[in-house]
Formats: C-alpha cells, structure tokens, sequence
C-alpha cells in the first residue's frame, strides 16, 4: 500500500519540497536576525541622547536582577550539591576525592553557571518582558507613547536590554559562588573531604580568568533574551493570543540561541581569553 | 482656505500594505484651526491609517502631510517628536498605562516634558486636567482595570490634555460605550474644545448624529478617498445618493 502510493509521488518530489523548506526557514531566520539587529542599533542608538533613561535601567536592574535572587540561589545551591554528591562517586574509585572541589567549580563558572541562569532568567525575566511590552502593543499604550512624542525604544526597549547585561553578570556571579558552597557542604560536611585539600585544589585549578568566562557569557545571554523578548514584544499582533504567542515564542527562542551560542562563545574564548590572541 | 488657518493637510496622500490594494488612495483634506473636525468613515475605509498619518507614524507611499504648514517628510525623527508634542488623542481603548494609576497617567507626560517642576506641581496640574474632565477626587489613586469605560475615556482624555496641545485627536472616543455615557463623551468632547481658546480638534468615528451634533466641519472618508468634506450644511444640500443615504441614517437615528 505505502510503496503503491510512493510510486505515485513524481521523482525527485520529496527532496526538492525538503530542500524548499530548509530553504525557506534559513532565509527566515537570518531576515529574523536582519531585523533583530536592526531592532537592536535604534535602541541602543537612544542610550547616549536625552532624557537619559537611568530611572528606567535601575527599575529593570531590580526587576530583571534582584527578583532573580531567590530562584537563582536556590537553583545553583541544589545544582552544585547534586552534582558534588554525583562526581564524588567516580572520583573516589580512583581515589581523587580532593578533585571534586575544581571539577564542581570550573564547570560552574565555565558552563553551569551562565547556562543555567541565562535559561532560568530567560524563563522568569524574558517571558515577563515580551508579555509586557506586548500587552503594551496590543492595547496602544506604545502607539500612545509615541504619540506623546516618548520613542518607546528608548523609553521601554533599551533600559530593559542594558539592565539585562548589567544584571545577568552579577546573577551568574552569585550562582557560581552559592553553587560551590552548595558542594562545598555536601563535599565537606557530608562525603568528609578535607576542607582544606578541597579549597586549595580550587585554587590551582580554577583561574580568575574562568570567573572571567562566566561573566562575559552571562552578559552575552542577557543580551539575547532580553533582545528576544524585547523585539517579539514590539511586534506583537493579534491581541491577547499574540502577546501569549510572543511569550512563547521568546522563551523557545532565547533557550535554544542560549545553548547554541554557548559553544561559539565558548571556542571564541578559548581563543582569545586563554590561548592569547 | 490659507496656509496658516489650517492644523492639518493632507494632500494626494496613497498608502498601501505590500502587494494588498491601496488603503489610502489619495487623500485630499484640510482641517481649519480652532475648529471641530470629524471624519467619518466605516470598518475598512482607512481612518487609523489616515490618522498614523497626521501623527507621522506611518509615511504616506506619496503624498504630503502638513501639520501648522510643516510637511512632516522633510523633519528628522527628533523634529517630529516635538511635532508630537503639538497633538493630544485619546484612544478607542484609552490606553492608558496599567501599572500607574490614573494620578500618575496624567503626570506621567508632564513629568516627561516639564521635568524641572516639582513633583506637588507636576500633581498639581494634572489634578486640574482631571478636573477639567469631570473625574472625581475618589478615583485619583485607582488603576486603569478599576475604572469604568467612561472614566478610562475621562482620564484619557485628561492627559492628552495634560500638555496643553493645539491638536486633540480622538480615535472612536465613542465605540463600545452605551448611549449615556456616549452623550456624556459628545459633550465632554464639546465642552474641553470651548474650554480651550485655539484648539483644533479632530475626530474618527462612525457615530453618525454625533457628527452632524458636534461638528464644525465633516469629512466623509469612504474606501480611501475622502467622499465629501465642508460644514454639515454640506451634506443635507448633497445631491449625491451615498451621502444622501448617510444624512438619512443620521437623521433616523437623532429621532
């Protein structure tokens, strides 16, 4: 039956209606992120010109960074805990327990750290962004705004974009340190490691330079979701099931660019930041 | 009419959307100063693209706006910010903004644009606004999901006042609201124009005996094109059918 209605189907149909669609969605994305970086220089173009907008950027400071505090420490706490208790095991077959101090910590601040707050925050504070600065379009107050003669990227766009760069380094800061406590204590107090073997082990492994990475990539995925969430918000349609699709839309998105661009920034710090230029 | 009488001029104006018809397919009007000005047009013939227009926040494909004899084309995006300034407008849904109440909606653009006054002033002339529009004291301190259709329009209206425009537009101040509240609304639209010496205020709506109740001047926008435009008395001696049929209507409706 399948094969009588394959045989149906003239040559070389499957394939060029696939490449069709890969097509398609490539030209797609990268007009997507055309206009996202266009998006991006109007705003930011604004951060230099009167009025100054620092009100607005302490106010998304607060919003994006300080509620993040509690989920944060607590997501990093339990993440170094789980993972000090799950590494022990394998270390101490090999009776390198000592070691579970610099493996917990490098993967902390090299990928843990920024990856895990750049999805929690994009979850939290990019969900949130996109559905206001929606609603903000489905109902004209940006349209009213504009009216007022306010340029809504500058008013509502930039100081949410700036206060995520600002925020996110010092989230990630504090996700790296409550997370080594967090193994710290189940590494010390729990599996009995030497605390002071396991400290100075941080201390030969992990360089300035890792909490270096760490803080640079938080700063970059602030950046993307607060891009993501901003443009998807400004160009919301279609009423309260737009605003719900820009939502939506900006947590997929913003994850996913999040883990990929993990691996470039990644390799490109590599490059620079530890092999020299 | 000269150059000078006029707050707004719209001349040969023809937008469209991408490969979809034209919306606006040469628009000709002229809108005095100091007068009321509605235009009048059904679902689908181009009045929120024609008012985006006179704000400047969609450029006609060709065509010229003229605001206080300014073509809009030729000011950069700061010199048409200040133009902005020049207008109010009270939207169909209001849009006010939901996390400040309605004290704060009204102060918000003083305190954007007078920002050496004092907070009690920047308050102190919003709270003449609110008076203005009849708001009372009680619902100062409420946010927009706590008011009532009427009051939402109230307290609109009071901050499109807020900075003293020559333009007040108003985008179907009527729509969706019930036949009291929608005199109400005609004769809160009436009495700030009195309360203003100069001001020019123009209106979109469909209501048909609002128009001919509180208008100065009448511009019939039909599918693109303005149909007919002059004083009421226009449109009752207009011998075309389409107008005829729509002084008719208006004029079943006062009834």
């Amino acid at each position: 039956m399948i094969q009588q209605r394959l045989e149906k189907v003239p040559q070389g149909w499957t394939i060029h209606r696939g490449v069709e669609s890969i097509g398609k969605k490539l030209i797609s994305g990268v007009t997507e992120m055309g206009k996202m970086s266009v998006f991006l220089y109007d705003a930011m173009r604004w951060l230099p010109r009167k009025p100054y907008r620092f009100k607005e950027i302490i106010v998304q400071i607060e919003f994006v960074g300080n509620q993040s505090v509690f989920i944060i420490g607590l997501a990093s706490l339990f993440t170094g805990m789980v993972f000090a208790l799950q590494i022990y095991s394998g270390f101490h077959m090999v009776k390198s327990e000592a070691l579970v101090g610099p493996s917990v910590a490098l993967a902390m601040f090299r990928e843990l750290g920024p990856v895990l707050t750049g999805l929690i925050v994009a979850g939290r504070a990019g969900a949130a962004i996109s559905a206001q600065i929606g609603t903000m379009r489905v109902t004209e107050q940006i349209d009213a705004l504009e009216v007022m003669g306010i340029n809504p990227k500058q008013f509502l766009v930039m100081p949410r974009i700036i206060a995520s760069i600002i925020a996110m380094p010092l989230l990630v800061g504090i996700f790296d340190f409550v997370g080594n406590i967090g193994a710290y204590f189940v590494s010390v107090k729990l599996l009995q490691i030497d605390a002071a073997l396991y400290l100075a082990k941080i201390g030969v492994f992990a360089r300035p330079r890792d909490v270096a990475q760490s803080l640079i990539k938080g700063a970059f995925f602030g950046l993307i979701f607060s891009l993501i969430g901003t443009y998807r918000g400004y160009n919301t349609e279609n009423g309260a099931l737009g605003v719900g699709k820009s939502t939506n839309e900006t947590v997929v998105l913003s994850s996913i660019l999040i883990l990929v661009s993990d691996y470039f920034l990644s390799a490109l710090i590599k490059m620079f930041i530890y092999e020299g230029f | 009419m000269a150059d000078n009488e006029l707050a707004v001029e719209l001349v040969d104006v023809v937008k469209k959307f991408g490969d979809d018809a034209d919306v606006l397919k040469g628009i000709n009007l002229k809108v005095p100063k100091g007068k009321i000005t509605v235009i009048i047009g059904f679902s689908g013939a181009g009045k929120s693209v024609m008012i985006k227009h006179i704000l400047g926040l969609l450029k006609p494909d060709s065509g010229t706006v003229k605001i206080m004899g300014q073509d809009l084309s030729q000011l950069s995006e700061v010199e048409l910010n200040e133009i902005r300034k020049k207008f109010g407008m009270l939207f169909q849904s209001a849009a006010l903004f939901d996390d400040l109440t309605t004290l704060e909606n009204v102060c918000f653009p003083i305190h954007e644009f007078k920002r050496k006054l004092k907070k009690a002033e920047v308050e102190k002339l919003a709270i003449q606004k609110l008076k203005v529009v009849g708001l009372e004291e009680a619902h100062y301190n409420k946010y927009p999901a706590a008011l009532s259709g009427g009051m939402k329009k109230r307290v609109g209206l009071a901050r499109a006042l807020a900075l003293e425009p020559d333009i007040l537009l108003y985008d179907e101040p009527t729509t969706g609201l019930d036949p009291i509240i929608t005199e109400v609304v005609d004769n809160l639209i009436v009495e700030t124009h009195k309360h203003r010496e100069g001001l020019t205020s123009i209106i979109i709506s469909h209501d048909l005996p609002a128009a001919f109740k509180i208008g100065d001047e009448i511009a019939m926008l039909d599918a693109g094109k303005i149909r007919l435009a002059g004083p009421p008395k226009v449109f009752l001696e207009s011998k075309d059918p389409f107008i005829q049929r729509f002084v008719f209507k208006a004029k079943e409706a006062t009834e």
